[in-house]
């Protein structure tokens, strides 16, 4: 009787064992998803901050186009968020 | 003999009330079952659906109907007892039905179900860049009431069907100038004013120009009929129809006493919990 609750015990574990997904096939876990997030904050913040360091630039060389260049070509200003467009539904 | 007479009689009384009391509660006959309203292909039309009661097919069903408004339930259909559907042209006015099943000249009630509108109280929103919540939603997964939002955080962007702008980059303080627009959220973090509005997955809903009488059906969303912003709610009331596109459900909302030195705005709404349903009488 116990032989036999042991190999049922043993046939279970590896039952068990032999379902699980091979490694990388388990599609992707939270922690990748997490990953995932913070890559994409990140990038925000790089853009956030090139544009921070663009509209900077863009001051300093009209500042100097002003200044040694008279009559001279500014840097065209980055476009502003505009009233969209009023369209119907779909 | 007399003996036995009596007990006969005794005995033949005693059956016939054994009969009596057993022949009590006899009379078959329940209700129907799961009782059901839906919205025909047009809007206008509601579809009424229910299951046979638990005894079985019964004599026939009536139909009541009790306008919003009205405190009468009108009779509106006599059916067969094999009849599980009913079409009704409310002529674009809501409210209240159920289902009698007729046994023998008794009848037994479905529970009610409405079309009447949910109706949520006046309450203050912002400009989208005044010092308050710029975004107003409809609870979909509860009851349907109304509820303003900040549009600063990005967890409400599920939930936000609408939020208020002028489309402008006001000064810090104010005013926000008209004129005004109801406009629809995924609109919000590329609004002239909307540099605060984080990127997030914004609902994408639609709204009616104005409409003049705020009892009647709303129009049938297409692309002539809905839009992605609606200017103009300053004018006091502004009555909007809003369609929520990936739920296929209508509301009214009613603007009054914009502030432009506040930014605010009162908005006072009716939701139609029927899908599909363009009816909106309150």
């Amino acid at each position: 009787m116990i032989r036999i609750a042991t190999l049922l015990g043993i046939v279970a574990c590896l039952a068990v064992i032999g379902c699980q997904p091979p490694e990388g096939m388990a599609g992707p876990t939270q922690e990748d998803f997490d990953a995932l997030k913070m890559q994409v904050e990140t990038l925000q913040t790089d853009v956030a901050q090139l544009y921070t360091a663009i509209d900077s630039l863009t001051t300093r060389y009209n500042a100097h186009i002003e200044k040694f260049h008279k009559g001279g070509t500014p840097a065209p200003a980055a476009p502003q968020p505009s009233k969209p467009t009023r369209v119907g539904g779909k | 003999m007399k003996q036995v007479y009596r007990i006969l009689t005794l005995g033949a009384l005693s059956l016939a009330l054994v009969i009596l009391i057993g022949c009590e509660g006899e009379d078959v006959g329940s209700a129907p079952q799961n009782f059901t309203l839906t919205a025909g292909t047009d809007g206008l039309l509601v579809i009424l659906d229910w299951e046979e009661p638990a005894d079985g097919q019964p004599d026939g069903y009536i139909v009541y109907f009790q306008e919003v408004g009205t405190s009468d339930w009108l009779m509106e259909a006599e059916l067969d007892g094999d009849v599980l559907t009913y079409t009704h042209d409310p002529m674009e006015m809501t409210g209240t039905y159920y289902v009698a099943a007729d046994w023998g000249g008794d009848e037994y009630d479905s529970g009610e179900e409405t079309t009447i509108p949910v109706h949520t109280a006046s309450m203050t929103i912002y400009e989208l860049e005044a010092a308050g919540n710029a975004g107003y939603g409809w609870a979909l997964t509860s009851d349907f009431t109304g509820t303003t939002y900040s549009m600063a955080d990005d967890a409400n962007a599920a939930l936000v069907d609408f939020y208020i702008t002028n489309f402008t980059d006001d000064p810090v303080g104010g005013p926000w100038p008209a004129p005004w627009s109801i406009a629809s959220p995924d609109l919000a973090p590329n609004d002239p004013g909307g540099s605060f509005v984080p990127t997030a997955n914004w609902r994408q809903n639609w709204f009616s120009d104005p409409i003049t009488d705020p009892d009647a059906a709303l129009p049938n969303y297409g692309s002539t009929t809905y839009f992605n912003y609606t200017e103009g709610i300053q004018t006091d009331p502004t009555y909007i129809g809003v369609y929520l596109g990936d739920e296929d459900h209508f509301g009214l909302v009613e603007f009054s006493g914009v502030n432009p030195s506040a930014g605010t705005i009162n908005v006072e709404s009716w939701f139609q919990t029927v899908q599909g349903l363009r009816l909106v009488a309150h």
